[in-house]
């Protein structure tokens, strides 16, 4: 009964398919999604959605098996509703909490120059019931790795880590699967010479927008660094990324920011 | 019968009868005017003061405003207070001879909660205790261990000794002390321990995990390897980075070696010279002569 009900979806590459968007479930029906090494599945009941994921433990893309109950997968959960509508709803959405990221090798930006760096930061999936609208769940593609970001290891806050290529240019960017791209422009106003070993990304402020060929970006970051070296401020543009031509609103930010400008430091020394 | 009540008549005229009465107003106009300075007094420090703070402010309003009225209660009643202060100093000198520790750990713990080096909620180990504070009071500091006992250390002993704070800090450090064997390769066992935080999503990436050689041990090459993660999941690093490594080991194949323990015949490195004696055969030639029933 069930197997005959579960569909499978593929997505082999970012920008050949968009894997979000709204599903109908029929009652008793069940959906299968593979992300890459994340396997995702949802079941509509009378009265409850049952919604699972679990992450392939080699990394390698997930595989779903045919007659898999959504209840045996590693994170499960039952949402008990009067009503439920047919509809669920997958959205791509950002870390929620900032994001590291480290150039593989140290980039040095002398005084007066600017640039633009493209940097990717992990996605993260939504499943959300449309009728009502409730989140079932809220789990990354590849968890990423928890790193520390601060001036000490007394002060700064917990981040996810990411390594970027750094890519200058944006035909050199290597094609990442489940990854949103955020340019980052660096200013040095300053009287030195800038060395960017590791940036902490605002990511929960950022918003997702997709373009044309179902790339995911986010708004542009712009870092001015002024006077002292240690402290910039950012600034988040409000403005769709002028990279991506027909871009579309995907998912807003997980957090509204207070100013405009917030305060990083941008690089941090560990006693 | 009306003989014990008369004297008692005589002496209760309407004068007495009124100053009763009005001790007694006092007396209840105290008690409420008390409570309401003591809700007050928490509320205000509420906003400044911690939880401890608060509780303290209302405890010392509530009981400053009783004292007062019941005061003047008792000069209502007529009792002379010049009499009553006499004989108070008398007793607060040897109160405070008999009271010596409770005065220090009274004063300990208005410093302690002045100093703030702990606060409610923390975990913290001193001496071989280890617990949450459920309470910072006045004369000692009340701690929940972890295996769920009561743990009530006086407010003096704090003061004097060594309190380790561990959650103070937001992220914290796990050292590991591992021992290879001396025929491994120290390069590439560093390289199989530091490929083990990058599996493991809690260990933090930054500060970077760390490899210190300790020294040529007795048995094996001792390494510290410490890795850091955030307070909340400390326990859950700890233990499962331990176990990773093991693995990441046996699948390199490095060996964490038992204690050993080499034995030299005096200064000859050449082995111990063994003889193997056969005693099977004298056993079986008793068993034989048994069987056969010679002796």
């Amino acid at each position: 009964m069930a197997a005959e009900n579960s569909r499978m979806f593929e997505v082999s590459n970012i920008g050949a398919n968009k894997w979000w968007g709204e599903f109908e479930l029929a009652e008793d029906e069940r959906r299968w999604w593979t992300l890459g090494p994340l396997l995702l599945g949802a079941e509509r009941k009378q009265h409850e959605w049952r919604v699972g994921y679990e992450e392939s433990s080699n990394g390698d893309a997930a595989v779903p098996e045919a007659n898999r109950a959504v209840d045996e997968l590693a994170s499960a959960g039952r949402f008990v509703f009067a009503n439920p509508g047919p509809g669920i709803r997958l959205t791509p959405a950002l870390a929620d909490r900032p994001v590291v990221t480290r150039p593989l090798s140290p980039l040095y930006l002398p005084s007066g120059e600017e640039s633009v760096l493209f940097v990717s930061s992990p996605v993260w999936v939504r499943i959300e019931a449309v009728e009502p609208s409730v989140e079932l769940a809220d789990v990354p593609v590849v968890r990423p790795s928890d790193t520390w970001f601060g001036v000490s290891t007394r002060e700064g806050e917990l981040c996810y880590a990411t390594r970027t290529h750094g890519r200058l240019q944006l035909e050199n960017l290597p094609v990442q699967l489940y990854r949103v791209i955020t340019p980052l422009q660096i200013v040095n106003e300053s009287k030195s010479e800038l060395k960017l070993e590791r940036v902490s990304l605002p990511v929960p402020y950022l918003s997702i927008y997709s373009s044309d060929s179902h790339d995911l970006w986010t708004q542009k970051v712009s870092m001015r660094c002024e006077g002292d070296a240690q402290l910039v401020s950012l600034r988040i543009k409000q403005r769709v990324p002028s990279q991506i031509s027909a871009a579309e609103l995907v998912a807003p930010a997980r957090k509204e920011q207070e100013s405009q400008v917030l305060k990083r430091a941008l690089t941090s020394l560990f006693g | 019968m009306h003989e014990l009540i008369a004297p008692f008549a005589d002496w209760l005229n309407l004068e007495r009868l009124m100053s009763v009465v009005r001790a007694a107003i006092f007396v209840g106009v105290g008690l409420i005017l008390a409570r309401i300075a003591a809700t007050l007094a928490q509320k205000a420090a509420g906003t400044h003061l911690q939880a401890q703070g608060a509780m303290l402010a209302r405890r010392l309003a509530y009981y400053l405003v009783l004292a007062l009225f019941l005061v003047s209660a008792l000069h209502e009643l007529g009792f002379s207070l010049g009499v009553l202060l006499g004989a108070a100093g008398v007793l607060s000198v040897a109160l405070g001879f008999a009271s010596q520790t409770s005065a220090s750990n009274l004063i300990s713990g208005l410093f302690l909660l002045s100093e703030r080096s702990f606060a409610v909620g923390d975990v913290i180990r001193i001496g071989t205790t280890t617990g949450e504070v459920m309470s910072i009071d006045l004369l000692s500091v009340k701690l929940r261990t972890f295996d769920n006992l009561f743990v009530r250390i006086p407010n003096e002993s704090v003061i004097k000794s060594e309190v380790i704070t561990l959650t103070r800090f937001p992220i914290r450090r796990y050292d590991i002390q591992v021992g290879i064997a001396y025929k491994e390769d120290i390069a590439r066992a560093r390289e199989v321990l530091m490929a083990v935080p990058d599996r493991n999503p809690l260990c933090l990436e930054e500060p970077k995990p760390l490899f210190i050689f300790l020294g040529f041990g007795d048995s094996a090459l001792n390494f510290q390897f410490s890795v850091w993660a955030s307070q909340e999941n400390f326990l859950e690093v700890r233990n499962s980075i331990q176990e990773q490594i093991k693995l990441a080991f046996d699948e390199a194949g490095i060996e964490i070696p038992f204690p050993h323990r080499t034995l030299y015949t005096g200064s000859a490195t050449e082995p111990f010279p063994v003889r193997v004696v056969e005693d099977r055969d004298a056993a079986s030639a008793t068993v034989t002569d048994v069987q056969s029933g010679n002796p």
